[in-house]
C-alpha cells in the first residue's frame, strides 16, 4: 500500500485490485437509483428552460436581456467567467498535483477533469450567445478572406479569449479522455453485452495493455499535461485581460490576471469539494474519497482564500492610494457601501473569511460544514464576478450614464440551462464512465506497494 | 368578376360573346385577293407615312396601319389622310377618338390626290391580304341564323340601359364586361388550339419537321431556350410577347408575308404554307405562356468535387483497411493531392460567396455597348452623365435613348425589333426595367465622381473593355479586397489637385524623395468609413 | 408592352396584372417600388400575396445559396433636369404651422424631402431650427396621422362632391343671413389673409376668429391698451444687458424661441470679448430658459404680480416719481431695480403671463426703463400670435346658443385644447355646416361634417410674414402624397374664384410686395426676377432702418388701474397648491403628438419622454409623502386627472407644473393615449386663458414608471461641466479650468502620439451658448436614420440618440444651478473602444475620426463597455421591424424619410456619432471636383447646422488658423475626462455665469 508517514494510506479498507474494479465499476453495471432519474428529469427541465432562452435570444435579439446602453455586459459575462473559473479545477488539480507528486489526487482527478470539460462547454455558450449578430460570429476567426484581406484586431483581449478558451478546451478534454483510456478498456473487458463491448472497445482505441501501450500512454499523458499546465494559467489571465485592458474604474487594474487565476482555482476547488462530498455520499465511496482527501482540499482552500483576501484588500488599497476619484467612488462608494454592498460583502465573507474556518481541524472534520462552506465559496465567487462586472458598468464616469441592471427571465434561463447541462453531463458520466481513475487508484493501493 | 353578375347580365354576356365571335370570325374569313403592283404607293408610304406609322410592326407615333382598311371606310380614310385636322375639327367621333388616343398629335396634311391616297390604302391593304385561317374553326360554333334574334335582344338591353338612371355607370360596367368577354373570347380561341398542334408548331419551329417551302427552320435565328451566348435575333418568347397584344391573324400573316428586310432575305421568296404558319402561331402562343425553356447545366464542378472526395475516401479506406495498393506511399500521395485539391476548391468557392464576377444577365433589350461605344464612338459620359459629379453613374433615362433613336429606327443586327422596344416603352410611358449588373452591397458607398473626376480613373479600369461587350458583363470581382488593393497601388492626383495642398507632410516627403508617389491608402482611402457609413 | 413575370403562377394570374396595367400611368413609376399592399383592395388579394410570398421565400433561399439576387435598375423615363440621382437638391421654404415659424432649406434626394436645415438668409431665424422644425419632415410621411382624402361625415368622398355640396350650403346660409365663422390658427400668410378677404366678399356674413392653443392675447390686449397697437413687439435680446423674465420661457416655448435664442446667445457668447448679458428669471417650474439664467428665483404663479408691482414701485421710487411702497419688497427686487435703473435703455423685462394687467405693468416698467425703441421694437412687430381669447369665448357661447350656422376650422383643434372643450363640442352639434381643413386626424376632425384635408406644408405653396417686413415663401418639395388640397384653394373655389393658390400668391406679391423693393425695376421682367430671387432665397426682407425710430406714445393712464386690480386680486395663497401649465420642447401644444421623434425627445430639464407628469418640488414631495413615479390625482373644480409625480429640483415650493400637449385621444397610432390632457385646467379670466390654476393633490397607491433618459442628476464634484463666473473670468481667463493645463502638462504617454494626415476633424462646443434645446438631437436623428424605440425601451435605458444632452444640477435642491452638456462620440485619438473590438469594426481614420463599420460589427459590445463616455448605442432589437416599434420605419411612407447616404443598421450592431461622415465626404468630394481647398465652414454636421445658438463648431484642428483651432487654444477650452488620456477631438468651452452678487 502506498503509504506515507504523515498521511497514512490513501485508500482505506485494504482492498484487492479486483475489489477496486468491482466497486468503482458498480454504478456502470447497475441500474441507477430513483434519485438518478429524478435529478435527470430535473436537469432536463432546466435544459428545456435554457433552450427556450436560447431560442428567444437568437430569434428576437439581445434586447430580451436586461442590458442597456451603460450595462452592456451582464449576467452572461458573469456566468461565463464563473464557469470558466470552475473549469479550472480539474486540470489544475491533475497538473499541479501531478507536478507536486501529490498522489492523493488519484481518486479525485477524473471527476475534476470531467468537471473542467463540461464547465468550459457551459462557459463557451455565453460569449457566443452574447454576440449581437450570431450569424456573423465567424468574423472573429482569423481566416483568409477576400476583404483585403481583412484580419482581426490582434490587440483585442476578446480575440485572445477565443483562442485561449478553444485551446484550453481542446487540451483539457484531450487530457481527460486520454486519462480514461485504460479504464475504458477495463470496462470493455468486464462487460457482457456485445454492444457495450463494441462501443467501449472503440472508445479505448483497442487498448490491450501491453507494455508498449503503457509506455506510449504515459509519454502522451506527460506531453499533454505539460502543455495544459501553461494553459491553466493563461486562460483565466486572458479572461482577466478582458477587464484589465479597459479604462473603467474597477476594471482597469494590473492585479486582475493573477487574481483571476487564483479566484478560478478557489472556485474550482470549492466545486470539486462540493461534488466529491456528494459523490462520496451517494455512491458510498468513503474508502476512496477519504476524509484525508477532503481534509487536504480544505487546507488548500485556506491558502487560496488567503490570497484572495490579499487581492481584495490590495484592490481597495490601490484605489485609496491612487486618490483617483473615480476609483475611490467605485470601490468605496459603489462596492463597499453603495447599492451593491450586499454583493460585495457576500463576496468578501464567503471567499476570504469563511474558508478561514478551515484552520480548525474540528470544522474540517465536519462534512456538513465543509459542504456548506464549499457551496458558499461557489456562490461567493459568482458574486465576485457580479461585483466586478455590474458595479463598474452601472456607475462609471458620468452620472448621467448611470443605469441599473436587472436580469430577465431569459438570462436566468440561460444560466439555469447551463446548470442543467452541467449536472446532466455529470450524471451521464456516473452512469457510463468510471468516475474514479481505476488504474491510478490501483497504483496507489495496497497491492501495488506490495 | 364573373361571379358577381346576375342571371340577366349573364344572358347579355353570352349574346355579346356571340356577336364578337361572329365579328372576329368573319374578319378572319375576309380574304380579299387583290394584288396591286404599287411601287408608287410604296414610295409614298415611305416618304409620308413611315416616320410615324408602321404596317404590322406595332404602333409608333401613330397607329399601326395593318388592317386599318377594315376599321374605317375607305372614304373616311381618304378624308382623314387628306386633312386630319379638318375631320377632327368637324367633330367626327372616330377621328376625334383616334386623335385622343395618340396623344393629340396631328397628322400632317398631305397634298396627295384622292387616287393616290386610294392606292396608298390599297398598298396598306396588301399587307393584310393573306390572313391565316384554320378552316375547321370557321363557323362551327356560331349559329348565324340567330343573329337577328340576338340583335333584337341587345337592342332591348341597350334601351333599357339608356333608360336606367345611372346611365354612365351602366355604360361603364358594360364596357368592363365587354373587356372580360373579349378575354374569354381570346381564351376560348386559344383553347381551341390543341396540344397536338402546339407540338407540331414546336417541331416546325425547331426544324424537326422541315417546312414545305424550303424555308430554314425558325430556330436557326430565334432560339426557344435560354442561351448565354448572344443572339441578335429576337427569341421565340420575344416575338410572342411582342405580338401578344394583337389578334393572331397578324402574326400568322406576318409569318407568311414578312415585312422586315431580314426576314425577307432569309425567306428569299419562299413562303410558308398557311397551316404551317398556323402551327407556328399556336406554338408561339404557348411559348408566351410558358416562357423559354431553360436547360439546366450539368454541375461539372460539383461532380468533380464529389469525385475527388470519393477518391480521397477510398484511398484512406485502402490505406487503413483493405490495403489493395501495397505501396503505402501511393495511397498517401493520392490522399494528400486530393486533400489539397478539395481544400482549394472549397477555399475558392467560399471566397466567391457574395461575389459575382462575370455576371452578365439577359437584359430586357439587347443593348450592345460594342455597337454604341466602339462602332458609333459615343462617349461613355454622353449617356451615363452621373460619374463626373455624382456618386452614381446613372443609367440613362429613356429620353436619352430617344435622342438618337427618334430617328434611328433600324439596327444593323437586330433590325427594328429591339429599337421598337425602346420606342414603345417611351410612348407607353413605362420605364425600362434593366437588370443591374454591378451590384454593390447596401453597406458600401461608392462614389463615381471621386474615382472618375477626381482620381482620373478610366472607366475601363473597373468596367473592363466595355466597348467590346455586346452583353454587359461585370469584369471585376467588386470584392473589398479588390477595392482595397487598388487603393494601395493607385496614385492619387496629389500635386494636380489643390484639395491636397493641405497634406503638408506628404508633400514634403514627396519633395525629399522619401516616397515616390502618394497612393490612395496613404490619405485614408482604406479607412472603414470611407466606404461604410 | 413586353411583360416580365416571375413565376408561372403570376403569369397565369391575369386579373392582377391587368389591373396593374389599368393603373394610372403616371402613378405607375411610383408604385413599382412600393409594396403591393399599398394599392389596397385593387390588385393583389391575400392569396396572390401568399403565392408571391411563398415563391419569393423559396426563390430567396435557393438563390441566396448559390447566386446573388437579381436587382433591377429602373431609370427615369424622362429625367427631370434638376434631379440627378445621388445628388441632393435644396429648396428654400418656410416651416409654418399656426404660430410657429422658421425659414428653412429642404434637402431632397431623388425627389423626396429627407431633411430640414435652417436658412441663414432669413433675418428672423438666421439659420436656426428647433426640434419641432427638424421633426416636421417625419410628419409629411406620417401615414397613420394624415388624412388621405376628403371626408364627408367621416366617410371617404371626392373633392368634386365636397365642392358640389359645400358651395350651395354656404350660399344658402349666406342667403338667409346666417353666420359663417372661420376659426383659424393665427394666419401669418398675407396671401391667405387675402383669400379670407375674398371669401368674405362672397359671403359677407363671415367672421374670422384666430385661436391659439397657447395664446398671447394678454400681450396683444395690453399693447392695445398701452400703445393702441394690438401687436406683439419685437424683442431685441442682443441689445439688452440685463434680461429679466417673469415666467417667459423665451428660449424654449415662448413666442418665437428660435429667433430669441439666436439673439439671446449673441450677447452671451464670449468670443474674444469679456462681457455678457445678465439673465434673471422668476418662474414657477424649472424651464429651459430658467435653467440658463444666471440667477433664478422660484416663485409661485400668484407671486408674479406682486413682484412686478414691487419692481415697478421700486423703479418709480428710484426715478423719484413716487415714494409710496405698496408692500415691502424682498432684497433681490430692490437690488434688481437699482441695477436696471443704472443701465436704462439696455435692459429687457418680460413676462410670460397671459394676464392683460400684468402685461400692462410690464409695459410700464419697460417704458420707465426707456427700453422702447431700444430693446423693444414696436415698429416691426411679431405676427405669429394674433388670437384674442375673448373672441373665441364669444364664439363658443354663440355656438352653444345656436347663433352660428357654419364653422370652418383651419389648423386648430379646440375639441382637444380649448379649456372648455365640452362646450365647443356641444356647440359643434348645433351647426348646419362644419368644415375642417386639418390635414391630420385630430379630436375635432372626427366631429365635423366635412374634412377637407390641407396639404402638408412641404407639399404646399404659401407665403408668410412672421414679422412686419420680413416675408418668406413656402414652396412645395414633393407632389401631394395623398388626395389633399390646399385650404386656400378650397376657400377660393367655394368663393367662386377659379384660380390656383400659386397664381394667387404670385398676383398678391406682384401687387403688394414687389412695389416694396427697388432692386428689380424692369417693367417686363422685374417681377419675374424678383420672384425667382425671393423663391431662391426663401425670404424677402425690407430694409427700412428708419422704421425702427418710430416712437409710440405710451398711455400711462392704464397703469394705475391695472396695478389696483392686481393688488385687489391678491389673496392669501400660502396654503394652496398652485398649478402651472407649461409646454415642452417636443410635443408642445400637442399638435405634433403623433411624431415619434418628438415623443422620444427627452425633455431638456426633466429628461422624461413619452409621458407627461406632475413636477413637484422635492421639499413639497417629502411633505406629501410622494416619490418619483407615484401616481397622484390632480383635481380642480372642473377637471380631475391622474398623473405620475416627478421630483423636480427648482420647482417652486407648493406648486406643480404639468406639461400640456399630452393625452391626445385621436392623434394617430403613435400619439394616442400618451399622458393626460391638462388643457382643461386652464381657466379663463377676464377673457384671457390663464395657464395656471389652484388645485388639490391626492396621493394614490399606484405607481407609474416614467421613461427617463437620465436618473442621476449630480456631477458629484466631477469636472464634467466646468464653470466660472464672469468676474473671475475677467480676472483670470482660465479660471475654473486650472486643471486643464495641469492635465495637458502631465499627459505623457509611452505610446506614439497619434498622427493625422491632412485634416484632423474636431468639434468645439460652447457651453455658454448651448441652451440645451435639443434641436441637435432631432437633427442628428433625422440625418443618421436613428430609430425610435418606444417608451418601454427608453425605460430600459436604451435610447438610441447619438447626440444626447446631459443635464446636471448643483447647489440646493430647491433652486439648483443647471448645466446642459451635449455629448456625442468624442472621437478620441487614443480611443478605448478601438483596441478592444475583436473584429476591428471600429478603427481610427487618418483624419482623426473614430470609424465604426456596421457591416463588420458582430455585437460583442466590448466597445460600449469600454467607452468612458458611453456614447455608443446598440441595436438591441431589429428596430426597423414592426414587432418592436410600430411607428414609421415599418411603413413604406415612413421609410421615405430615411437618408439614403446613411445605412440603416441591423439588429445586433453597435453605432455611434460619425461626425456626419457622409457630409464630410460629400464636401470633400465637392472640393476635389472643384480643385480647391475645403472652405472653413463648408462641412457642417447636422447638429451644428441645426443649432439655433451656434454653440457647435466643426472644423479642422490641424489648420492652426481655423476657428476651431482658435477655440481649442482658448483658455476656456477643456476636454471631457482629460485625465484618462484618451485625447478626445471634441472640446468644450467652459460655462461662464454672470453672477456679480455671487450665487443667490
Amino acid at each position: 500500500m502506498y503509504n506515507t508517514a504523515i498521511r497514512g494510506p490513501l485508500i482505506k479498507g485494504d482492498k484487492t485490485i479486483h475489489q477496486i474494479t468491482e466497486e468503482i465499476c458498480q454504478p456502470i453495471d447497475r441500474r441507477p437509483g430513483y434519485w438518478w432519474y429524478f435529478v435527470f428529469l430535473l436537469c432536463l427541465g432546466a435544459l428545456i428552460y435554457g433552450g427556450w432562452a436560447v431560442y428567444i435570444t437568437v430569434h428576437e435579439g439581445i434586447g430580451t436581456w436586461g442590458l442597456n446602453n451603460s450595462v452592456t455586459w451582464g449576467w452572461c459575462i458573469i456566468n461565463f467567467v464563473w464557469w470558466i473559473g470552475i473549469g479550472h479545477a480539474g486540470t489544475a488539480f491533475s497538473i499541479f498535483l501531478l507536478v507536486l507528486e501529490q498522489k492523493w489526487r488519484t481518486s479525485i482527478n477524473r471527476a475534476a477533469e470531467l468537471m473542467t470539460v463540461v464547465a468550459v462547454i457551459c462557459a463557451v455558450h455565453f460569449p457566443i450567445l452574447h454576440i449581437g449578430r450570431l450569424w456573423d460570429g465567424f468574423f472573429i476567426l482569423p481566416y483568409p478572406n477576400t476583404r483585403g484581406p481583412l484580419w482581426l484586431n490582434f490587440n483585442s483581449p476578446l480575440f485572445w479569449d477565443v483562442l485561449a478558451i478553444c485551446t484550453y478546451f481542446m487540451a483539457s478534454s484531450l487530457f481527460w479522455y486520454v486519462g480514461m483510456i485504460p479504464d475504458l478498456a477495463t470496462i470493455r473487458d468486464r462487460t457482457t453485452s456485445k454492444i457495450k463491448r463494441a462501443i467501449y472497445g472503440f472508445l479505448c482505441f483497442g487498448w490491450i495493455g501491453s507494455s508498449r501501450d503503457w509506455f506510449r500512454y504515459e509519454k502522451l499523458s506527460w506531453i499533454i499535461g505539460g502543455l495544459t499546465a501553461a494553459l491553466v494559467v493563461s486562460v483565466h489571465s486572458i479572461v482577466a485581460m478582458d477587464f484589465a485592458t479597459s479604462v473603467l474604474p474597477g476594471w482597469h487594474t494590473t492585479i486582475f490576471p493573477p487574481y483571476f487565476v487564483v479566484g478560478a482555482i478557489l472556485s474550482g476547488f470549492a466545486m470539486v469539494l462540493t461534488l466529491m462530498i456528494i459523490i462520496r455520499k451517494v455512491y458510498k465511496l468513503n474508502d476512496y474519497i477519504t476524509d484525508s482527501h477532503l481534509n487536504a482540499i480544505c487546507k488548500i482552500l485556506v491558502f487560496i482564500s488567503l490570497i484572495m483576501g490579499t487581492a481584495y484588500s490590495t484592490e481597495l488599497f490601490m484605489a485609496w492610494y491612487s486618490n483617483n476619484e473615480y476609483e475611490m467612488f467605485t470601490f468605496f462608494h459603489n462596492r463597499v457601501t453603495g447599492e451593491y454592498n450586499t454583493a460585495f460583502w457576500i463576496m468578501l465573507i464567503s471567499n476570504a473569511i469563511l474558508p478561514q474556518l478551515f484552520w480548525f481541524k474540528k470544522i474540517r472534520k465536519k462534512l456538513a460544514i465543509v459542504f456548506i462552506i464549499s457551496l458558499c465559496i461557489n456562490i461567493g465567487m459568482w458574486f465576485e464576478r457580479y461585483v466586478i462586472v455590474i458595479t463598474s458598468l452601472t456607475k462609471d464616469y458620468f452620472p448621467s450614464n448611470w443605469a441599473d441592471y436587472r436580469p430577465t427571465t431569459v438570462e436566468v434561463g440561460l444560466f439555469t440551462g447551463t446548470f442543467g447541462f452541467f449536472v446532466l453531463c455529470i450524471l451521464l458520466f456516473f452512469k457510463y464512465l468510471p468516475m474514479i481513475s481505476l488504474y491510478e487508484v490501483k497504483g496507489v493501493s495496497k497491492y501495488k506497494s506490495n | 368578376m364573373i361571379d358577381n353578375l346576375t342571371a340577366k347580365d349573364l344572358l347579355v354576356f353570352k349574346i355579346q360573346l356571340f356577336i364578337i365571335l361572329f365579328l372576329v370570325l368573319t374578319t378572319f374569313g375576309f380574304n380579299v385577293q387583290t394584288v396591286f403592283a404599287q411601287n408608287t404607293a410604296a414610295d409614298h408610304f415611305d416618304e409620308f407615312c413611315a416616320d410615324c406609322h408602321s404596317i404590322g410592326e406595332g404602333d409608333m407615333k401613330g397607329p399601326d396601319l395593318l388592317g386599318v382598311e377594315q376599321k374605317y371606310s375607305e372614304d373616311w380614310l381618304v378624308k382623314f389622310i387628306h386633312s386630319s385636322k379638318t375631320l377632327i375639327n368637324s367633330g367626327d367621333p372616330k377621328a376625334v377618338a383616334t386623335f385622343e388616343k395618340y396623344k393629340k398629335q396631328n397628322m400632317p396634311d398631305t397634298d396627295l390626290s384622292v387616287s393616290e391616297i386610294r392606292a396608298l390604302i390599297a398598298y396598306i391593304k396588301s399587307f393584310n391580304k393573306n390572313t391565316a385561317k384554320k378552316p375547321s374553326i370557321t363557323n362551327d360554333s356560331l349559329d348565324v341564323s340567330n343573329i337577328k334574334e340576338i340583335k333584337s335582344v341587345i337592342q332591348a338591353t341597350v334601351e333599357e340601359a339608356l333608360e336606367a338612371r345611372q346611365y354612365n355607370e351602366r355604360l361603364g360596367s358594360i364596357e368592363k364586361k365587354l373587356d372580360v368577354l373579349l378575354q374569354y373570347n381570346r381564351k376560348s380561341l386559344s383553347a381551341r388550339i390543341t396540344d397536338e398542334e402546339i407540338e407540331k408548331g414546336r417541331k416546325l419551329f425547331e426544324g424537326i419537321i422541315p417546312f414545305t417551302g424550303n424555308v430554314p427552320a425558325c430556330v436557326t435565328c430565334h432560339n426557344t431556350f435560354k442561351i448565354d451566348t448572344l443572339n441578335w435575333n429576337p427569341s421565340a418568347f420575344d416575338i410572342a410577347t411582342a405580338f401578344s397584344q394583337r389578334n393572331d391573324a397578324d402574326i400568322t400573316s406576318l409569318i407568311i408575308n414578312p415585312v422586315s428586310n431580314k426576314m425577307k432575305a432569309v425567306l428569299n421568296g419562299h413562303r410558308l404554307a398557311d397551316y404551317e404558319a398556323f402551327y407556328i402561331t399556336a406554338y408561339l402562343q404557348s411559348i408566351e405562356r410558358t416562357g423559354l425553356i431553360e436547360y439546366k447545366k450539368l454541375p461539372v464542378k460539383l461532380l468533380v468535387f464529389i469525385g475527388l472526395c470519393l477518391v480521397m475516401m477510398f484511398s484512406l479506406i485502402d490505406l487503413m483497411f483493405t490495403k489493395i495498393i501495397k505501396l503505402k506511399l501511393v495511397n498517401i500521395f493520392i490522399f494528400i493531392v486530393t486533400g489539397i485539391l478539395i481544400s482549394n476548391t472549397i477555399y475558392i468557392n467560399a471566397a466567391n460567396i457574395g461575389l459575382s464576377q462575370n455576371y452578365a444577365p439577359d437584359q430586357p433589350i439587347k443593348f450592345s455597348h460594342e455597337i454604341h461605344v466602339k462602332e458609333n464612338k459615343i462617349e461613355c459620359l454622353f449617356c451615363h452623365n452621373g460619374p463626373e459629379f455624382s456618386r452614381e453613374s446613372g443609367i440613362p433615362s429613356t429620353n436619352v435613348c430617344m435622342i438618337c433613336h427618334n430617328k434611328i429606327r433600324t439596327g444593323e443586327r437586330t433590325g427594328q425589333f429591339e429599337i421598337n422596344k425602346i420606342v414603345k416603352t417611351f410612348e407607353n410611358k413605362i420605364p425600362i426595367e434593366w437588370i443591374k449588373v454591378h451590384n454593390l452591397p447596401d453597406h458600401v458607398f461608392f462614389s463615381h465622381a471621386q474615382h472618375v473626376s477626381v482620381g482620373k480613373i478610366e472607366c475601363r479600369t473597373c468596367h473592363g473593355d466595355i466597348d467590346e461587350m455586346h452583353i454587359t458583363r461585370q469584369v471585376s470581382t467588386l470584392s473589398m479586397g479588390w477595392c482595397v488593393n487598388c487603393h494601395r497601388e493607385s496614385k492619387v492626383q496629389f500635386e494636380e489637385n489643390k484639395f491636397y495642398s493641405e497634406h503638408q507632410e506628404l508633400h514634403d516627403d514627396l519633395k525629399s524623395g522619401k516616397i515616390r508617389m502618394v497612393t490612395a491608402d496613404k490619405i485614408g482611402a482604406n479607412d472603414c468609413q470611407t466606404c461604410h457609413y | 408592352m413586353k411583360k416580365y413575370w416571375r413565376s408561372i403562377e403570376e403569369k397565369d394570374d391575369q386579373p392582377g396584372s391587368n389591373d396593374d396595367e389599368k393603373m394610372d400611368e403616371s402613378k405607375k413609376e411610383f408604385f413599382e417600388e412600393m409594396s403591393n399592399d399599398l394599392s389596397s383592395g385593387t390588385s393583389v388579394t391575400r392569396r396572390d400575396f401568399l403565392k408571391v410570398w411563398g415563391y419569393s421565400i423559396t426563390a430567396a433561399t435557393l438563390v441566396a445559396s448559390c447566386e446573388s439576387r437579381v436587382n433591377k435598375a429602373i431609370p427615369f423615363l424622362i429625367k427631370p433636369e434638376e434631379v440627378i440621382s445621388g445628388i441632393a437638391n435644396y429648396y428654400a421654404s418656410s416651416y409654418v404651422d399656426g404660430n410657429e415659424y422658421c425659414s428653412i432649406l429642404v434637402k431632397t434626394r431623388e425627389g423626396r424631402p429627407i431633411k430640414i436645415e435652417g436658412n441663414v438668409k432669413s433675418g428672423v431665424t438666421k439659420g436656426g431650427t428647433n426640434a419641432r422644425v427638424q421633426a416636421s419632415i417625419l410628419s409629411l410621411y406620417d401615414e397613420s396621422e394624415r388624412i388621405k382624402g376628403p371626408l364627408h361625415n367621416n366617410n371617404k368622398t371626392t373633392w368634386e362632391n365636397i365642392d358640389e355640396n359645400v358651395t350651395p350650403l354656404l350660399q344658402s346660409i349666406n342667403a338667409k343671413n346666417g353666420k359663417i365663422v372661420i376659426l383659424s390658427s393665427t394666419i401669418i400668410s398675407p396671401s391667405t389673409k387675402n383669400v379670407y378677404k375674398d371669401f368674405i366678399k362672397t359671403y359677407p356674413n363671415t367672421r374670422i376668429i384666430y385661436y391659439d392653443a397657447i395664446s398671447a392675447s394678454g400681450i396683444l390686449m395690453a399693447n392695445k391698451n398701452s400703445f393702441d397697437q394690438m401687436v406683439i413687439p419685437a424683442y431685441r435680446f442682443e441689445r439688452a444687458d440685463i434680461i429679466v423674465s417673469f415666467g417667459a420661457d423665451f428660449l424654449g416655448t415662448w413666442l418665437s424661441p428660435i429667433e430669441f435664442t439666436r439673439l439671446y446667445v449673441q450677447n452671451r457668447k464670449l468670443d474674444g470679448k469679456k462681457n455678457m448679458s445678465r439673465h434673471i428669471q422668476f418662474e414657477t417650474g424649472l424651464s429651459l430658459t430658467g435653467s440658463n439664467a444666471d440667477e433664478r428665483f422660484p416663485i409661485k404663479p400668484s407671486e408674479e404680480e406682486i413682484m412686478l408691482v414691487n419692481l415697478y414701485n421700486e423703479l418709480l421710487q428710484i426715478s423719484g416719481n413716487s415714494t409710496d411702497i405698496v408692500s415691502s419688497s424682498p432684497n433681490n427686487i430692490k437690488r434688481l431695480a437699482n441695477d436696471l435703473w443704472s443701465i436704462r435703455g439696455k435692459s429687457l423685462v418680460l413676462s410670460g403671463s397671459n394676464d392683460v394687467n400684468i402685461q400692462i405693468l410690464v409695459n410700464a416698467i419697460n417704458v420707465l426703463l426707456e427700453n422702447y425703441g431700444k430693446t423693444i421694437d414696436l415698429s416691426t412687430p411679431l405676427y405669429i400670435k394674433q388670437g384674442i381669447d375673448r373672441e373665441m369665448e364669444d364664439l363658443v357661447r354663440d355656438m352653444e346658443e345656436n347663433k352660428i350656422d357654419a364653422l370652418i376650422i383651419n389648423n386648430v383643434n379646440p375639441a382637444y385644447d380649448y379649456p372648455e372643450s365640452d362646450k365647443f363640442v356641444n356647440g359643434l352639434a348645433n351647426l348646419i355646416l362644419s368644415i375642417s381643413f386639418s390635414g391630420t386626424i385630430d379630436e375635432t376632425t372626427s366631429l365635423v361634417n366635412y374634412v377637407c384635408p390641407d396639404n402638408h406644408y412641404l407639399e404646399s405653396w404659401n407665403d408668410v410674414e412672421p414679422r412686419k417686413g420680413f416675408f418668406s415663401l413656402v414652396q412645395p418639395t414633393i407632389n401631394p402624397l395623398f388626395d389633399t388640397r390646399a385650404s386656400q384653394e378650397s376657400l377660393l373655389k367655394w368663393a367662386g374664384k377659379d384660380i390656383g393658390f400659386f397664381d394667387y400668391i404670385q398676383q398678391h406679391w406682384e401687387n403688394n410686395i414687389y412695389p416694396l423693393q427697388d432692386e428689380f425695376t424692369s417693367k417686363e421682367s422685374g417681377f419675374k426676377f424678383f420672384w425667382i430671387k425671393s423663391l431662391q432665397n426663401g425670404v424677402f426682407e425690407i430694409n427700412s432702418p428708419a422704421a425702427a425710430e418710430i416712437h409710440h406714445k405710451f398711455n400711462a393712464s392704464v397703469v394705475q388701474p391695472a396695478i389696483n386690480e392686481l393688488v385687489s386680486q391678491k389673496t392669501d395663497n400660502a396654503d394652496k397648491i398652485e398649478l402651472q401649465l407649461v409646454e415642452n420642447i417636443g410635443v408642445g401644444n400637442g399638435k405634433h403628438a403623433n411624431n415619434p421623434w418628438l415623443q422620444e425627445l427627452p425633455d431638456p430639464i426633466s429628461k422624461v419622454c413619452w409621458d407627461n407628469y406632475v413636477s413637484v418640488s422635492p421639499r413639497h414631495a417629502a411633505e406629501l409623502g410622494v416619490e418619483n413615479g407615484d401616481v397622484v390625482i390632480v383635481s380642480s373644480t372642473l377637471e380631475q386627472i391622474e398623473l405620475p409625480v416627478l421630483l423636480q429640483p427648482g420647482q417652486a415650493y407648493k406648486t406643480i407644473s404639468i406639461p400640456l400637449g399630452y393625452g391626445r385621444k385621436n392623434a394617430g397610432k403613435v400619439g394616442n393615449n400618451i399622458g393626460k390632457n391638462a388643457f382643461r385646467f386652464c381657466k379663463i379670466k377676464d377673457g384671457n386663458i390663464q395657464y395656471k390654476n389652484d388645485i388639490k393633490l391626492i396621493k394614490t397607491n399606484k405607481k407609474h414608471l416614467l421613461a427617463l433618459t437620465q436618473t442621476y442628476n449630480s456631477m458629484l464634484g466631477r469636472p464634467i461641466v466646468r464653470e466660472t463666473t464672469l468676474d473671475q473670468y475677467i480676472r483670470n481667463p482660465s479660471s475654473g479650468n486650472e486643471m486643464h493645463e495641469k492635465q495637458q502638462k502631465g499627459s505623457v504617454s509611452l505610446y506614439k502620439s497619434p498622427v493625422h494626415i491632412g485634416n484632423h476633424w474636431g468639434l468645439s462646443i460652447d457651453l455658454n451658448a448651448c441652451t440645451g434645446c435639443s434641436a441637435c438631437s432631432i437633427a442628428c436623428q433625422a440625418e443618421n436614420n436613428i430609430p425610435v424605440i418606444g417608451k418601454e425601451e427608453v425605460r430600459k435605458r436604451r435610447i438610441m440618440h447619438w447626440m444626447r444632452i446631459d443635464r446636471y444640477y448643483s447647489d440646493s435642491v430647491d433652486n439648483p444651478q443647471v448645466y446642459h452638456i451635449p455629448i456625442m462620440c468624442q472621437h478620441c485619438a487614443n480611443a478605448p473602444c478601438e483596441n478592444v473590438c475583436p473584429v476591428a469594426a471600429t478603427m481610427h481614420s487618418h483624419d482623426g475620426l473614430n470609424h465604426q463599420s456596421y457591416n463588420r460589427c458582430i455585437g460583442t459590445r466590448y466597445c460600449m463597455s469600454n467607452c468612458p463616455y458611453k456614447v455608443r448605442r446598440f441595436n438591441w432589437y431589429a428596430y426597423t421591424e414592426a414587432e418592436k416599434m410600430d411607428s414609421y420605419l415599418n411603413s413604406d411612407y415612413g421609410r421615405m424619410v430615411l437618408n439614403p447616404d446613411v445605412i440603416v443598421r441591423s439588429r445586433g450592431v453597435a453605432e455611434k456619432c460619425s461626425l456626419c461622415i457622409q457630409r464630410i465626404q460629400e464636401s470633400e468630394t465637392k472640393a476635389k471636383l472643384e480643385n480647391r481647398l475645403l472652405n472653413e465652414d463648408e462641412i457642417q454636421p447636422a447638429c451644428m447646422q441645426s443649432c439655433p445658438a451656434n454653440a457647435i463648431l466643426f472644423g479642422n484642428l490641424k489648420n492652426e488658423n481655423s476657428n476651431i483651432a482658435k477655440k481649442f487654444k482658448d483658455e476656456r477650452n477643456y476636454h471631457l475626462l482629460e485625465e484618462i488620456h484618451v485625447l478626445p477631438s471634441v472640446g468644450y468651452l467652459l460655462k461662464v455665469r454672470n453672477q456679480p452678487y455671487g450665487r443667490t
